[in-house]
């Protein structure tokens, strides 16, 4: 137990004197229990004794549980098991489901939500002492739907709870009024309780004709009211105000009392590190504590654990992946294999948004002469041997999973090679005791296969509170009900605003609302409310020596109102907005920073070995030189979005595939015209089958068989519109297709492909290009022609024309340039269609200009010229510009 | 100040008893006659909260509670009033709080019983409410955008593509149409489900796939119907001359035609269609003149005759029926039903799929326990159920919402309407039954000021909530005339223009509104003008206009008279130019929503940051870390990094970085700034996951340099912003995830300069509901970048009968041989469009309290010609806001001469390097070794606590049992049970428990003597504080005792545990004995402090019933 200054200093008052009598005291909370034991002791220690009995102080419900297990121990009330809140749910749960599956008349988007509330509900009757068996209470649950079904739920679970002699925390209360002995009588005084609920009560009659009740809080302090812009600004205020008041009296006891935990706890945590100046650095040394606890799910210690698990399951989302490939919580560092980046890549290339295991064990293997030690461990290790232990096959008790999920959590060697900080250590620690409620979970559900398994463990971590336990400091921040009866030095108590406080009223939806009047349960209606509020407010006063209230008058810039409960103070109006930090403005205005011009990468080294990418290259080179250099020569390229169906590229690949085996069969015009049209379409049906069996198995499985067989379907459409177009053209043999051939530019070798050359009657050919886009004859056109391929290669070759096949649904056709007369969709008219200034443009001049733009770009390319200088649009699906910085930059121009 | 005309209407719509549908037009100052409205109610109720009013907004919620709390507020405190109308006010506020004080209310303090809602808000309440019936089970809090939800919706739907499911061959039917691009087709179906609260009623109910159908058919016909009603009204004039020339002429083209006039039903669609041939040209101009090829033939007398008097007839028209071609052209955009057109197919499969479409968004809901503010909406209304089974609201609420106020009613949606509906279910009987005290509804709007198609707002629907009211109950027509805002010149000026722009009618169908005009309040400001339209041309014409306007606000800014000063643009894109020409003269604005956060330079490579820190394997990102200024690497020294021209083994900068020296070759600066970089990101991963991830990326963008790298001050709250979206992240459990971040920044803008300025730039429909001393409106003539082609087209037909349908079409890729429904949308559309950008016009121009300033760049008729005036310029093109009142605006417009604006030449791209950045922080400090050993053998544990537990109860027991019996047992076998083991377990368990209890109790020399509870001061599971130095320390003794025969006082600690497989008994008692000392030291020497009887100390074994005392702690 810390003599931290906090807790310690917490004057007993009269309280002194019931505990020297051996009063028990009962707190509303364990925070208070505490904190008056801590002052206990201090005292006791300051009377000079060494060792002594611990203060008789404990919390209300604590205790109440106590005296039933005593009952229950003398045979006084039954034996029953009682359920923590967690077992309780799943009950709960399956009560609903049973009903909806019985009355399917409804269906619920958030069982969890409703079992909770269902629970709450039940302890809410229980407590205020309504015996739902008696005839008028059933009827007025009767009136209407939602009481109704509610009211169904409520007997099964009793009916499932009886038949497993099981009981709740609140039936013990009840079965503890109905002990079969007289309990002894104590002295017993309760300790800032303001209310307890009728059944507290019976039960403390029982033992005690009437507690008596102190109030550990002494005079009213005055109160200091202000308002301010927004919730930043008072956050910031209050940090300011913590910081300063701690440094000029660090012992004084200070409070924050955030209306909105939740919702602010954060920003304030940020602003005191701010204020206090542990940001980052030393960041445990902040002298606060939260009174937070963390949902154990969201710590990352356990966040990865769960991923982990997860990996025993099908698939993983990709962002979780992203998250096992970081942890901190595994043996190995994966970061450091230079292969992530890889393996990273293709499972973005796969684009899906889930990442089937099978295909990320695939992906995850080693080449065999890789160096890693066979006994090192290595995601595919891992993944394998997650896989040797065939969870998905297993149906077992949860006790029997707890076991499973620890061998699979050392597959990953969780939670790491061990170097954990204090609050990891407790989160660890809180994960084994979540194991053991798990574990006794055996009873309530029964034997589970994996999904449902982990999906409750997910629950379980999700209902564990972990409550740091971190040094006793002087600044406390807590919610509105933990700082009720504590007392400090001075408090502030900030978001009052006139909405949020009293909070409007919630009743609990599953009981009658006239009901929760009558028996003025908790939060029932807005008088309670108010109640609820001021009395909170008047313990807060009562706890400390000055008092800070705030409130916001603007939230998501809405108006708001100061609380009510200011009404009666004058409220400052504070306006300091809230400008970049300090630091930050300094660094900005210390910054000397210079412009160069750097936009030259190092040559391409001198090589015989053609330059890999062919005329890629020189159409990235034309849309901007900075891309081609990043794309070609550093392989980069942006990590795709999670996409369905065939990608693009894929589908391309289809078509040219499926139109090389047509025209591989067809040979040209001739043998096509001589078809029938029922053999054409069987050509065709046939060229598509081809393509498709040639389709990997990893795309098959990656987007399915029935995808596939639809874009068959479309192929065979879309050729058959082609083929069509192609009837009409004069006579052609296809001479080649998918034809590879060398161009030497800049004297460095360059590999071109292109789909098809065509051989006309008289000689001449046509080479195409098959395009499943819009295209455009001025592509060619200009200094930096954006669709270099078919120049390349018409300067590489005798070729006499160039034109795209765009096969585009409902906008089939051919479309190119050339010396070849009376070829549909070739115009010989070069200039007119390439908008070249020289009207007399000949085919044989246009090969020239060609040349030398070409030649230039190579040139570019080789030396290394890598200025960032996009053609018009070249952005739009080029996703550098985090490198390039040619967004980043543009302000800088001027 | 002129008289209020229309005081007689405003009084009257304080008259609780009546229920009205106030028509508000600007500046009339409607919130104050709501707050009063809600007063005057308040002393009709038993309980606050049966008044319920509904906003458009959270910010006008929030300003009605805060206006009527602080009136009321003002009447309890009786602060003095200077108004007439607000003397009005606070007579009501008094009655009002009179009122509640007699019943008990305590409304200056319980402000949250004030039931004033936003129709997201009123609809989250009664979802929560009501979680059954609403089927929502619980809270909900939707999300901002849900779009991910909506693409998870397709997936689960594709994921059915190929299935057993009727459904399955529409899915294709569909996947093919789209050229079976799924990514395309996901896109559409996710921002379908994004609108469907308006089609989701109508296809739900056709879950059989007939049923679709059959509703679609229906719609069409009405719809067709109403349209030809519509024509044949128009036409009626001439029908009787123009039928039988029509028929002659239709019989000489060899065609036969109905000997009378067809009937106005969709039947006879195509007849329509062959007399609108006969009078329109292709070109939908009314013909005119007509020869044989249209049936009239000139052979004789008889024929000329003929062609002679249609001639007449189409000049007849023309004269006095100048709008029939208009009319007419709708004939052939009217869809056919085609049962086998591919158009009319592919609707149908769309109406197929949709339910099943949505069945899967249900699942993806309850899947991720989330949903979307169209699902509580919906949810709501199902709650309130249908007529059939309406759902008894009083009974769930407590109490019976009486009286409904609707603020903004014209930009309500069918959804919002119907929700009305349901709340005033069965008032109209009520009111009927309780004359005196009649529930009533009050409902608020102004039909040329709705501007939010693009959100479902409905426009007619504020006629229909007029013509239909609500379930009988109609609300009775008052019409405020009053304008308090603009000056009587402006107000003229609006109501002169604008008379002509809207038509006197409205019609409810087509979405159009009537004008009514307002009366000034204000006297008119003379001497200035109210109203100004500048034109300007020319090459520059845009930078002239924006540098002219920028001198005028500087000029007037310089000048205290101008007030408040207001630029308001349709789009972003409008307002460019002059915000860049304000910025380029250091003129201060206030700009909301104007940059887009994700363009800050900052938060570009804050992205970069985050996208490497989440992903070590994004090399692209990794790199930029390199390129940014903090770092400014050359390209040589990247290319080396990145371990370029080495295709197949690129290096991963994220290894390097992290875990590796800088590589040779690299230039030295290279080398020292490599070194500091990876300094900074060593730390930061060292440390990954022990910060709050906003404190984690914040520092390291510190340390890394990062604030210094910003072009100006301004540009630092950008990354302020961004970081407080990790804060967000964070909270919301989503941590550091770039797609989420990337979603954010690309829809937030970054924070617009100082609010509090004075000269303010904004989008129209920001605009709505401020007012500005000068209001400037830029760029007129430039229309919307007309978006393209829109795949899937939908609207809701609304008949004039009340009845209302839904129609969706994809488009046909204009296949369909016949007018499809697809052609019919577009159209449609296209005039709402047209309609709406009027009614904007209308909003931004009454904002104005003095003076309005217009202004456009046009383009002259004649580029060559020198001296322009007014006449000589295009008309602005159709579709953008200029179009609406270009004829005034001609009139009245000031040309500018055009003239060259000189703008320097946009700098080359430059790499930015900071010269002096922070020095890396210190290498993190390896960490120590930390590890908790993990628990297992549960079932030893459970053991052992209830082994502890059985003792501590033995030992007050005399006299001491033979065995673990009866109660006790049965206790023990309680406490296990409540640990929760199996029943398997559980059997070992009591066995073992039994066990050790049994063989303590059989060891008559020690376990017993042990537990006697004869022993003078003995205690079990004694608790004690002891201070050991400085240190507190809490202690529990199992068991100690004072022994009489020896005079020692014994401490002992219960062990359970026993020797493992072959370890010798004595190794194992050694070994334990070692490891408690300690402990029982403690015990021992805080037991000295209580008193100083010398003391034992001593392990006992259960399970072995061995006693096992450490002489060594002896005193
Ligand atoms: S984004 Fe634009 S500038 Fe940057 S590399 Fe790509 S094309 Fe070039």
């Amino acid at each position: 137990m810390s003599t931290g200054n906090f807790s310690a200093s917490f004057e007993l008052g009269q309280l002194a004197a019931h505990l020297d009598a051996g009063t028990l005291l009962l707190t509303p909370n364990q925070r208070l229990a505490r904190v008056i034991k801590a002052a206990w002791d201090r005292r006791q220690a300051e009377k000079g004794l060494s060792a002594w009995h611990p203060a008789t102080v404990k919390p209300l419900e604590y205790w109440l549980r106590e005296q039933w297990e005593a009952a229950v121990t003398r045979g006084a009330c039954p034996p029953r098991a009682r359920l923590s809140g967690a077992q309780a749910r799943e009950i709960w749960l399956r009560v609903i489901s049973a009903d909806r599956a019985s009355n399917g008349d409804y269906t619920l988007l958030q069982t969890t939500a409703a079992g909770d509330m269902a629970a709450a509900a039940r302890d809410s009757l229980l407590h205020a002492g309504i015996d739902w068996e008696r005839p008028a209470v059933r009827n007025e649950f009767q009136l209407d739907n939602d009481c109704g079904t509610f009211y169904r739920w409520l007997r099964a679970f009793d009916a499932e709870l009886e038949a497993a002699g099981q009981v709740t925390a609140s039936d013990c209360l009840r079965a503890l009024l109905e002990a079969t002995d007289a309990a002894r009588c104590e002295q017993i005084l309760l300790v800032d309780i303001d209310s307890v609920t009728p059944l507290q009560q019976a039960c403390l009659e029982r033992f005690c004709a009437t507690p008596g009740k102190v109030s550990s809080g002494g005079q009213p302090a005055p109160v200091h009211c202000s308002s301010y812009p927004d919730r930043s600004a008072e956050l910031r205020a209050i940090a300011q105000w913590a910081a300063d008041s701690h440094s000029t009296a660090p012992q004084r006891r200070l409070g924050i009392v955030l209306r909105d935990m939740q919702g602010d706890r954060g920003r304030l945590e940020y602003e005191l590190r701010r204020a206090f100046g542990h940001f980052g650095d030393d960041y445990t040394a902040l002298p606060v504590n939260f009174s937070t606890a963390l949902r154990l799910d969201q710590v990352p210690v356990v966040r990865d654990a769960l991923r982990m698990l997860a990996c025993c399951q099908r698939r993983i989302s990709l962002a979780d992946l992203l998250g096992l490939l970081r942890t901190r919580f595994c043996t190995v560092e994966f970061a450091r294999d230079t292969d992530i980046a890889r393996l990273i890549e293709k499972v973005f290339a796969d684009a899906q948004e889930q990442v089937e295991l099978s295909r990320l064990r695939f992906l995850a293997r080693k080449p065999a002469d890789s160096e890693a030690m066979p006994d090192q461990a290595t995601l595919a290790t891992i993944l394998g041997a997650l896989q040797s232990l065939r969870l998905h096959t297993r149906r077992q008790l949860p006790s029997a999973w707890a076991e499973s999920f620890g061998s699979a959590l050392q597959a990953w060697g969780w939670p790491g090679p061990g170097y954990l900080d204090s609050l990891e250590y407790q989160q660890v620690e809180h994960w084994y005791q979540v194991l053991d409620d798990y574990s006794a979970m055996d009873s309530i559900c029964g034997e589970l296969g994996l999904d449902e398994a982990l999906s409750l463990l997910q629950r379980c971590c999700r209902a564990k509170l972990s409550q740091p336990k971190t040094p006793d400091h002087p600044v406390q921040v807590l919610g509105p009900l933990e700082a009720a009866g504590l007392q400090f030095d001075a408090l502030w108590v900030c978001g009052l605003e006139g909405s949020a406080w009293p909070e409007p009223a919630r009743p609990n939806p599953f009981i009658p609302q006239r009901m929760q009047r009558q028996h003025r349960m908790p939060h029932a209606s807005s008088e309670q409310q108010w109640d609820y509020a001021s009395g909170l407010w008047r313990q807060y006063r009562q706890g400390c020596r000055e008092l800070f209230a705030s409130h916001a008058r603007q939230l998501d810039n809405a108006p708001q109102l100061p609380s009510p409960i200011l009404q009666q103070y004058a409220i400052a109006e504070d306006n300091s907005d809230t400008p970049a930090p300090e630091p930050w403005r300094l660094a900005l205005a210390a910054a000397e920073v210079e412009s160069v011009a750097d936009d030259t990468a190092p040559p391409v080294a001198d090589s015989h070995a053609p330059l890999r990418g062919g005329s890629a290259i020189l159409r990235d080179q034309a849309a901007c030189p900075f891309r081609a250099w990043a794309r070609r020569r550093l392989g980069l390229q942006e990590l795709g979005q999670p996409s369905a169906g065939l990608s693009a590229a894929d589908r391309g690949k289809l078509l040219h595939d499926a139109l090389e085996v047509l025209w591989h069969t067809l040979q040209g015009s001739r043998q096509l015209a001589s078809l029938s049209d029922q053999e054409r379409a069987q050509a065709i049906e046939t060229a598509v089958q081809q393509a498709m069996d040639a389709v990997p198995d990893s795309l098959r499985i990656l987007v399915g068989m029935h995808c596939l067989s639809l874009e068959g379907r479309r192929l065979n459409s879309l050729l058959q519109e082609w083929i069509e177009l192609e009837l009409q053209r004069g006579d052609f043999l296809v001479e080649a297709s998918e034809v590879q051939c060398k161009l030497t530019l800049q004297g460095r070798e360059l590999s071109l492909r292109v789909d098809r050359v065509d051989r006309l009657p008289d000689g001449r050919s046509i080479v195409i290009d098959y395009k499943s886009g819009k295209c455009r004859v001025r592509d060619w056109s200009g200094e930096r022609p954006a669709e270099p391929q078919l120049p390349l290669y018409s300067i590489a070759t005798d070729a006499s024309a160039i034109a795209f096949a765009q096969l585009r649904p409902r906008d089939c056709k051919l479309l190119g340039v050339g010396e070849t007369e009376g070829v549909t969709g070739i115009s010989t008219a070069l200039a007119k269609s390439l908008g070249a200034d020289d009207a007399e443009l000949q085919w044989g001049e246009l090969k020239q200009q060609w040349q030398q733009k070409l030649e230039h770009l190579m040139a570019e390319f080789l030396r290394g010229d890598a200025r960032v200088e996009p053609q018009p649009r070249a952005c739009d699906y080029c996703g550098l510009q985090a490198l390039c910085r040619v967004e980043a930059e543009r302000g800088a121009g001027a | 100040m002129n008289p209020v005309v229309d005081a007689a209407q405003r009084a009257q719509a304080l008259d609780v008893q009546r229920s009205f549908r106030v028509t508000a037009p600007a500046g009339s100052g409607k919130t104050e006659l709501l707050i009063q409205r809600f007063l005057a109610l308040l002393p009709t109720v038993e309980r606050p909260e049966q008044v319920l009013a509904i906003t458009f907004t959270r910010k006008a919620a929030a300003e009605m509670l805060e206006r009527l709390v602080e009136a009321l507020w003002a009447a309890e405190a009786a602060t003095p009033i200077t108004s007439q109308h607000q003397q009005r006010t606070r007579d009501l506020a008094s009655a009002a709080l009179a009122h509640g004080r007699q019943l008990g209310w305590a409304l200056t303090r319980e402000i949250a019983r004030f039931n004033i809602r936003t129709i997201d808000g009123l609809c989250s309440s009664l979802a929560r409410q009501m979680p059954v019936t609403s089927g929502f089970g619980g809270a909900a809090n939707p999300l901002d955008d849900a779009t991910p939800l909506y693409r998870e919706a397709v997936n689960e739907l594709f994921s059915l593509a190929g299935g057993s499911r009727p459904e399955a061959a529409d899915l294709d039917a569909l996947l093919l149409h789209f050229d079976n691009n799924w990514e395309q087709l996901s896109g559409l179906l996710a921002a379908m489900l994004g609108k469907r609260e308006q089609w989701m009623e109508y296809v739900e109910a056709g879950r059989d796939a007939g049923a679709a159908e059959r509703r679609l058919v229906a719609t069409v016909t009405a719809l067709v119907g109403e349209e030809l009603a519509q024509i044949e009204a128009c036409l009626a004039p001439w029908l009787a001359r123009l039928y039988p020339l029509f028929a002659y002429a239709q019989g000489q083209l060899g065609n036969t035609v109905p000997a009378l006039c067809p009937a106005a039903d969709a039947a006879s669609l195509e007849s329509w269609r062959a007399i609108g041939n006969a009078l329109l040209t292709g070109g939908g101009e009314l013909r005119k003149r007509v020869d044989k090829r249209n049936g009239f033939p000139v052979g004789n007398d008889a024929e000329k005759a003929q062609k002679a008097a249609f001639h007449a007839l189409l000049e007849d028209i023309a004269e006095s029926t100048p709008a029939l071609p208009a009319q007419l052209k709708r004939l052939f955009w009217l869809p056919s039903m085609d049962g086998n057109s591919s158009s009319w197919q592919l609707v149908i499969h769309l109406s197929r799929v949709l339910p099943l479409l949505y069945a899967c968004l249900l699942l993806v809901f309850s899947r991720r326990a989330a949903v979307d503010h169209t699902q509580i909406a919906v949810s709501a209304i199902d709650a309130l159920g249908d007529d059939d089974a309406p759902t008894e609201l009083a009974l769930r609420l407590d109490y019976q919402i009486a009286h409904i106020l609707v603020d903004e009613f014209q930009d309500t949606s069918n959804l919002q309407y119907r929700l009305v509906e349901r709340l005033s279910r069965g008032w109209q009987q009520h009111n009927a039954e309780h004359p005196a005290t009649p529930r009533t509804l009050f409902i608020v709007g102004d039909g040329m000021q709705s501007i939010y198609g693009f959100r479902n707002a409905n426009v007619g629907l504020f006629q229909r909530a007029g013509e239909q009211g609500f379930n009988g109950l109609a609300p009775e027509p008052v019409a405020l005339q009053c304008n308090f805002r603009s000056q009587q010149h402006v107000v003229d000026w609006v109501n002169s223009t604008f008379a002509e722009v809207f038509p006197d009618a409205g019609d409810l169908r087509r979405g159009t509104v009537g004008f009514s005009a307002a009366v000034a309040v204000r006297p008119p400001v003379e001497g200035e003008p109210a109203v100004e339209a500048h034109c300007f041309h020319g090459e520059d014409g845009a930078a002239q206009e924006a540098s002219w306007l920028a001198e005028q606000i500087a000029s007037a800014l310089a000048g205290d008279s101008a007030g408040s000063i207001a630029v308001l643009g349709r789009t972003r894109g409008h307002l460019a130019p002059l915000v860049g020409e304000l910025r380029r003269r250091n003129i201060a604005f206030a700009a909301q929503d104007m940059d887009p956060l994700g363009k800050s330079p900052l938060v570009i490579d804050l992205m970069s940051l985050c996208r490497a820190l989440a992903n070590p394997g994004d090399r692209l990102a990794w790199l930029a870390l390199l390129r940014a200024p903090w770092c400014g690497l050359s390209l040589a020294d990247l290319h080396l990094l990145a371990g370029g021209d080495k295709p197949g083994e690129p290096n991963n900068p994220a290894t390097l970085l992290l875990f590796e020296t800088a590589p040779a070759g690299l230039s030295a600066a290279g080398q020292t700034r490599f070194t500091r970089i990876a300094g900074c990101l060593r730390r930061a991963w060292h440390k990954r996951d022990q910060l709050a991830l906003r404190v984690w990326v914040e520092q390291l963008w510190e340390q890394l340099g990062g604030p210094a790298t910003a072009l100006e001050e301004g540009q630092l709250q950008d990354a302020q912003h961004f970081f407080t979206l990790l804060e967000r992240a964070e909270r919301e459990d989503i941590g550091l995830d770039p797609a989420w971040l990337q979603e954010r920044v690309d829809r937030l803008y970054a924070p617009g300069g100082a609010p509090e300025s004075r000269l303010q730039v904004m989008t129209l429909h920001r605009a709505k509901g401020l007012e500005f001393d000068w209001v400037i409106m830029p760029a007129l003539a430039r229309g919307q970048r007309n978006d393209q082609r829109q795949i899937l087209l939908w609207d809701e037909f609304n008949g004039s009968d009340g009845s209302h349908g839904f129609l969706l079409a994809a488009d046909d890729h204009g296949l369909g041989t016949v007018p499809g429904l697809y052609g019919y949308l577009q159209e449609t559309r296209k005039e709402k469009v047209r309609h709406e950008t009027a009614r904007l016009l209308y909003v931004g121009t009454t904002r104005a309290i003095r003076r309005l300033t217009l202004s456009a760049v046009l383009s002259p008729e004649d580029p060559e010609s020198e001296e322009l005036v007014p006449g000589e310029f295009r008309p602005p093109a159709d579709g953008t806001l200029l179009a609406h009142i270009w004829p005034r605006f001609q009139r009245e417009m000031t040309v500018h001469a055009s003239m060259a604006i000189e703008r320097e030449a946009s700098a080359s791209h430059k790499l930015r390097i900071l010269r002096n950045p922070p020095p890396a922080p210190p290498a993190p400090e390896p960490g120590a070794l930390n590890l908790p050993t993990p628990v297992r053998n549960r079932l030893e544990r459970c053991v052992g606590t209830v082994t502890h537990w059985a003792l501590e109860r033995l030992a007050s027991q005399s006299p001491l049992p033979e065995a673990l019996t009866g109660q006790l047992s049965a206790a023990c076998e309680h406490q296990l049970r409540q640990l929760g083991l199996n029943p398997a377990l559980l059997a070992q368990a009591i066995a073992a428990v039994t066990a050790n209890v049994n063989q303590t109790l059989a060891d008559r020399e020690h376990g017993r003597w042990i537990l006697d509870a004869a022993h003078e001061d003995a205690s079990a599971e004694l608790a004690l504080t002891w201070r050991e130095g400085e240190q507190l320390r809490d202690l529990v003794i199992d068991r100690t005792f004072v022994d009489r025969s020896s005079g020692l006082r014994w401490v002992i600690d219960y062990k359970s545990s026993g020797p493992g497989e072959g370890v010798a008994l004595a190794a194992f008692l050694a070994e334990e004995a070692a490891r408690y000392e300690a402990q029982l030291r403690s015990y021992r020497d805080c037991m000295a402090q209580l008193d100083d009887t010398p003391v034992r100390c001593a392990l006992y074994f259960t399970r072995l019933g061995l006693f096992h005392p450490l002489p060594q702690l002896d005193t």
